[in-house]
């Protein structure tokens, strides 16, 4: 199991690695590589890793911190509060520091590429990684302790107060990240500006970046302090209401009982329902197993109201044969960060009993995990390739394969993390953001997924380019993706079956 | 209407249950009574269909369960120790979630939700998420539940653990005019003296084997079940 996830963490370096240091890393070090500005590099990477992992814990901290469900039975027991906030922070600690490490490292290793190996900014590194998750901590704890607090007394709407924090966050995150092309352009051009805005308005940015790349022990030294004494008053802060708040009980809304439903759903309908409520009750699971879907959506109004720039695109011929490749790679890559049906059977918890008991055959019950990945995901995929197709002007071939081929990807990738939640099932859980965050069927659908999209392009890339065209290559993969789900199906149905059948929650 | 033959269920090297057989008629009511990991919420289990024995034959209503799962479970009902219900959602929206698999009509339904919400003093609160019900209330939904759809076997593990002394008494009379028309009820209970008052049957588990089944009368004979209980413990230390 361990060695499963660090597969999966050595995996997700690389991938991050591999996408984002052509792209990121390295146009932004070229731009201050060897100037006075090179601490740049590293505060604007500490900033968007910063935000990264406060966006990370920020839902988390309810659930773990302030209102996990273990509050009870842990004050009942001779231990100090302190000692149960600092249990849980320390949690929290280390997985700031896993998501922190996705960007230092590969942004490290960029370093060591252009401007080569130096000990003495590894070993600062390293001491400000130590310390940086501090600063995450703080500003999740206090932003999560006031939505804690709020969405105890709007109890009714905590699912679109979570929602609605978390894509305004997303939206200006991406919308940074999209704009960091004029961010370089103004570190060309304004570079002495733009260090002086950080070290003003951010100045822990700042002196992250001269204490790694400049080596500097007395920007350490500030940097050290700026995280580690927000979060000793935070921790301090918490401490000191940590008894309100796990004795605090949430308003409850009292509904109206308006009399029982007048009509009666078949199995199907009412399975997926089941679903549908079980999934929109938990925003934190929406967003990190549907986040596909949201940036499908983005992508096609990307396509809609900026596409003119791509399509112009086209008009370089040698940009033209790729366009079309290029798009449905895109497409593959983001119907591999779907996880909705790996995790949905660890989802179930203690409550597996009731599916075992009702008179619904296990296959029909795996049937509806998988067909309620497609339909969460399919609608949103559907109106990006549809965007797609009339964008580039497709043709008539490549119109039915470009809409037929991703909801075939969503089926099957949904088979696979099904498959996956079979084989890792985990439902020892307190709170269900640790199952689609920290479980092995997560980390292995999600790498088995972007494992088969990459093998689908190589193979186009290495091979297929030299003896046909892409037409037919989607053709055929469309065709070898249909065996392919039918395989898993009768998996599903048989091996599947008797594993769902062997699943007992503690 | 249960008929359990020689069942056997073990968990890895450990036997929980070992060849146990026990029939039970309609009409009847029968005690499960054992000590904690005597084998009662296994041999449960194993009757519900959430666990496949490993040896022995399960047969409700004629039926068997290795065989033809599904209409056993749709004449069958099982309610946990621990009711771990679906709490995202409302308890209506649980039970209508039941009533739509057991396909019980949206008329029949009605009908059943109001009188036994009514029954259990629960009404009110059945458009709350489960979430925010209380032990018992969970309880209450997971006794509707399992009466929903009018099942001719009910199987409850220790079904009077956090009810109230109002809901525990309608709980046996609904269990009684159940077995009347004709339905039979199997639960485990440590309640010595709620077995003796409603149980028609009693079977006493020890160590993953039935030790003494029969009639109420007989088990006990002169004694109380208490004393019997009691006797089978110490001749077995």
């Amino acid at each position: 199991m361990p060695l499963i996830l660090v597969l999966g963490f050595v995996f997700i370096l690389l991938m991050i690695y591999l996408g984002f240091s052509e792209i990121l890393f390295k146009p932004l070090l070229l731009t201050v590589a060897g100037t006075p500005l090179q601490s740049l590099y590293w505060t604007v990477i500490g900033f968007l890793a910063l935000v990264m992992s406060w966006l990370s814990i920020l839902f988390m901290t309810g659930p773990m911190v302030f209102a996990a469900k273990d509050n009870d039975r842990l004050l009942s027991m001779p231990i100090r509060p302190i000692t149960i906030v600092m249990s849980r922070i320390t949690g929290l600690y280390f997985f700031a520091l896993l998501i922190l490490s996705f960007f230092f490292i590969p942004a490290f290793v960029v370093q060591i590429e252009i401007v080569g190996f130096n000990a003495a900014s590894a070993g600062m590194l390293l001491l400000c990684l130590l310390v940086f998750p501090l600063l995450s901590l703080s500003l999740a704890l206090i932003l999560g302790l006031l939505l804690h607090l709020v969405s105890g007394h709007l109890a009714r709407f905590k699912t679109v107060i979570t929602m609605a924090v978390s894509f305004a966050s997303l939206i200006a995150y991406f919308y940074f990240i999209m704009n960091l092309q004029n961010a370089m352009i103004m570190m060309v051009e304004r570079g002495n500006d733009m260090q002086e805005s950080f070290r003003r308005v951010l100045p822990f940015m700042h002196h992250f970046g001269e204490a790694v790349a400049g080596t500097s022990v007395r920007s350490l030294l500030i940097f050290a302090a700026w995280a580690v004494l927000p979060a000793a008053l935070v921790i301090l802060l918490i401490n000191r209401i940590f008894l309100y708040l796990a004795r605090r009980v949430s308003s409850t809304h009292k509904s109206v009982f308006r009399g029982v439903r007048e009509t009666s759903l078949r199995l199907m309908p009412s399975l997926l329902l089941r679903e549908w409520r079980h999934y929109s009750s938990a925003p934190m699971v929406m967003m990190n197993t549907g986040i596909a879907a949201i940036m499908a959506i983005g992508l096609a109004g990307f396509l809609w109201f900026s596409g003119g720039e791509v399509v112009a695109l086209i008009g370089l011929p040698e940009l033209a044969p790729f366009m079309p490749g290029g798009l449905l790679a895109i497409v593959l890559f983001l119907a591999s960060t779907a996880l909705i049906s790996a995790s949905s059977i660890s989802l179930e918890g203690k409550s597996i009993w009731l599916l075992k008991t009702l008179p619904v055959k296990a296959a029909t019950i795996l049937a509806s995990k998988v067909m309620f990945h497609w339909l969460v995901l399919g609608p949103f995929f559907l109106i990006l390739s549809l965007t797609i197709v009339i964008m580039f002007g497709a043709s008539l071939w490549q119109s039915i394969l470009f809409l037929i081929l991703p909801q075939l990807i969503i089926i099957l990738f949904g088979q696979a993390g099904l498959i996956a939640n079979l084989f890792w099932p985990r439902f020892d859980y307190l709170n269900e953001t640790a199952v689609v965050k920290q479980s092995v069927s997560v980390i292995v659908a999600m790498v088995a997924s972007f494992v088969f999209s990459g093998l689908l392009i190589a193979g186009y890339a290495l091979i297929w380019n030299r003896i046909g065209t892409l037409d037919q290559y989607i053709a055929v993969v469309t065709a070898f993706i249909l065996l392919l789900i039918a395989g898993l199906g009768v998996y599903l149905n048989t091996a599947g079956v008797r594993r769902f059948r062997g699943l007992q929650a503690p | 209407m249960l008929t359990i033959s020689n069942l056997t269920k073990r968990y890895g090297k450990k036997t929980a249950v070992n060849r146990i057989s026990l029939e039970i008629n309609a009409g009847d009511i029968v005690g499960f009574i054992g000590h904690n990991g005597a084998g009662k919420t296994t041999t449960l289990r194993c009757c519900s269909g959430i666990l496949e024995p490993d040896e022995g034959d399960i047969r409700i209503d004629g039926l068997s369960l290795r065989e033809s799962p599904l209409e056993c479970k749709r004449r069958l009902a099982y309610i946990p120790d621990n009711p771990d219900l679906y709490e995202y959602l409302t308890g209506i929206r649980y039970l209508n979630f039941v009533a739509d698999v057991y396909g019980v009509s949206a008329a029949d339904r009605a009908s059943r939700i109001e009188r036994y919400a009514t029954m259990f003093e629960i009404r009110n609160d059945l458009a709350d998420p489960i979430r925010q019900y209380s032990h018992g209330m969970k309880q209450k939904i997971a006794l509707i539940s399992a009466l929903i759809h009018e099942p001719k076997l009910i199987m409850l593990d220790e079904p009077f653990v956090g009810l109230d002394p109002v809901a525990a008494h309608r709980i046996k009379t609904v269990m009684r005019q159940m077995c009347d028309a004709g339905g039979a009820i199997f639960f485990s209970t440590h309640v010595l003296e709620v077995a003796e008052k409603l149980c028609d049957k009693i079977a006493i588990i020890r160590q993953g084997e039935i030790v003494v089944s029969g009639d109420t009368e007989t088990v006990r004979g002169d004694s109380s079940l208490e004393n019997v209980f009691l006797e089978l413990a110490e001749n077995h230390v």
